[in-house]
């Protein structure tokens, strides 16, 4: 299974402004749940601090999963030229469709609408982890690490 | 080697098998059995290709008395009376289904003793049982036939057997000429009856698959040389200055610079070779330009010295004595050298070889692997993460031929009273897959509380 963090939310995890949402996720990261990493994305998540010494020990241990570069650039150019994406984070969606992710932690609503059309997201609805609304844990959020859901078609 | 499967040994709790590849990797906390299990693949090998009865106690590992070896915990009333293991081989010559060889060890004289060797492929079989009395014996399916030394004769045509199979019983069974255990021209195999035709060819497929599997696995048969090598986690210490010495190999490589200074002094084709295998490798490392040995005499019994050379960006340094460099140099040549050597064996066991190492030098070490398993197999405990991360590097930037399949990591997870081995493999892009959720949980801990999470 597989999940994503968009630059947007990743200081909820690994940057200076963390949210109890943003640490329960990274509490439930392993070598089961993996964090998928790759192409533009991972460019702007090495932004933020501690995240590359954190990646360096989850890619050790199996909690993170490298996409190449150039797969996830190359869709990333396929769905640019597509048009039908609303939001401009392709390199994220690129990133889903490589990597088989279904889960998405972001705050931005025009990249939430577009992970869970499934004419973009490899034929299947993409779920959101978001802290729109607040940055505590909420039942929905523990209900996507129950087990219930097919968080990776890869 | 394939896969090696253990029984009640050590502290493997009853049966379980683990993934052997060109490289495989060993890992995980101290105690977790990383070194019984690779005692127990010398003791497989020495059984199955060695003319010596496996010793548990042989250094460079020191596993006790039978009940120190086999399985046993305070949950058991009684610890159990056998231990075994068993590795399969899988070649394209030998058809699609893998060689499986198969060793059970009882106690004898306080210590274990190897009461069964056996080998099969898919349901046909030969086998030294030694269990009671000594006897030769092979089957196929239900049936089997069975023979026991001095003349008696059992239900089985010799010619059966190849010359290489009658000769690895043989030689299993420490020099019983096996010649002598069937009597020429007993035919059990009648060509009226279809069942024991078919068994037969069955048998003679075994036995032309032995020939194959006997030549590679003791392909390197020769004495003072195993056909398996087992270093130390810690090489002998440096000299200042050396005797010559028998070349015997001993796991601390007491013996290599005698080697080197005998290689040397004959300036042969062969020491050129070494020599700038070990200085390539020297400057992968950060460790030495070059290396060199000093003699403190004409002849070939006189004392010699190890020197080595460090360049700078600009000028050369002076020769300096092994002695009189970083510890990580003199560690690592014996290592090096048994790897680079023209009639290194086919399978190493290696403790801890970054031990001494900088950073710098453990991951040249981890690409100097990746370009070796290709050849020999290396089965490598470890403890270096700059190791396992260039091997995954390598392997997914094409720097090696080895293949995402042809790396395995043995995660050895300790439990209350036993341990467990997980193996976990890579995919093309160097990614750890089917790690169990305790695989690295320490370092995931730490590094959380690095970044402050």
């Amino acid at each position: 299974m597989c999940v994503i963090i968009d630059a947007n939310a990743a200081h909820q995890v690994f940057g200076d402004n963390k949210s109890e949402a943003g640490e329960f996720l990274l509490s439930r990261l392993s070598p089961r749940i993996k964090l998928a990493v790759g192409g533009g994305l991972l460019d702007e998540l090495e932004r933020i601090g501690g995240f590359n010494l954190w990646l360096l020990t989850a890619l050790r241990t199996g909690q993170a999963r490298l996409i190449p570069d150039d797969e996830v650039n190359s869709e990333t150019d396929r769905l640019r030229s597509d048009a039908t994406c609303e939001s401009n984070d392709h390199h994220v969606l690129a990133l889903a469709n490589i990597s088989g992710a279904r889960l998405l932690f972001t705050n931005d609503n025009a990249l939430q609408d577009d992970f869970r059309n499934p004419r973009i997201i490899g034929g299947t609805q993409g779920r959101i982890y978001t802290t729109i609304q607040s940055g505590g844990v909420s039942d929905t959020h523990r209900d996507y690490f129950s087990g219930r859901w097919r968080l990776c078609d890869g | 080697m394939n896969s090696i499967t253990l029984e009640n040994y050590r502290c493997f709790r009853g049966k379980q098998t683990a993934r052997l590849a060109p490289l495989t990797l060993l890992v995980g906390e101290n105690s977790s059995g990383k070194t019984a299990f690779m005692a127990m693949i010398r003791a497989l090998r020495n059984a199955a290709f060695a003319n010596k009865t496996p010793d548990f106690r042989e250094p460079p590992y020191d596993l006790g008395s039978f009940g120190e070896v086999v399985y046993n915990d305070s949950r058991q009333s009684a610890q159990p009376d056998f231990f075994g293991a068993s590795f399969k081989d899988s070649n394209p010559d030998y058809g699609e289904t893998p060689v499986e060889f198969s060793a059970t060890f009882e106690e004898r004289d306080g210590f274990p003793f190897p009461t069964m060797r056996k080998i099969s492929q898919g349901d046909a079989w030969l086998a030294l049982d030694d269990r009671s009395e000594s006897k030769i014996a092979m089957g196929v399916g239900e049936r089997s036939w069975e023979c026991v030394h001095q003349f008696q004769v059992f239900d089985v045509e010799f010619s059966t057997l190849s010359a290489t199979a009658r000769f690895a019983l043989r030689h299993w069974s420490r020099g019983v000429d096996a010649t002598m255990l069937f009597k020429p021209g007993d035919t059990p195999f009648t060509s009226k009856d279809a069942s024991k035709n078919a068994a037969k060819n069955r048998l003679e497929a075994l036995s032309r698959t032995t020939d194959l599997w006997w030549a590679r696995g003791a392909r390197i048969f020769k004495e003072p040389f195993a056909q398996t090598f087992a270093g130390a986690p810690v090489r002998s210490q440096p000299r200042r200055t050396y005797d010559p010495m028998r070349q015997s190999q001993d796991p601390e490589g007491e013996y290599i610079p005698s080697y080197l200074a005998r290689l040397s002094r004959r300036d042969s084709d062969e020491w050129s070779a070494l020599k700038k295998k070990l200085e390539t490798f020297g400057k992968a490392a950060g460790l030495f330009d070059e290396i060199s040995i000093g003699s403190l005499g004409e002849g070939a019994g006189d004392p010699f010295q190890v020197r080595i050379r460090k360049f700078g960006k600009e000028l050369k340094g002076r020769d300096r004595n092994l002695i009189d460099v970083g510890y990580g140099v003199s560690q690592a040549l014996p290592l090096l050298t048994e790897l680079f050597r023209p009639d290194a064996p086919p399978v190493f066991l290696l403790q801890q070889p970054e031990v001494h190492l900088h950073p710098m030098a453990q991951a040249a070490l981890g690409s100097l692997f990746c370009s070796i398993a290709p050849e020999r197999q290396l089965i490598v405990e470890t403890h270096s993460d700059y190791i396992m991360d260039r091997a995954r590097m390598d392997v997914r930037d094409g720097k090696t031929e080895l293949k995402p399949d042809d790396v395995s990591i043995l995660f050895f997870e300790r439990g209350e009273l036993d341990a467990r081995i997980h193996s976990i493999r890579i995919d093309k892009d160097g990614n750890v897959l089917d790690a169990p959720e305790s695989y690295g949980a320490f370092f995931m801990e730490e590094t959380r509380r690095v970044i402050g999470r």
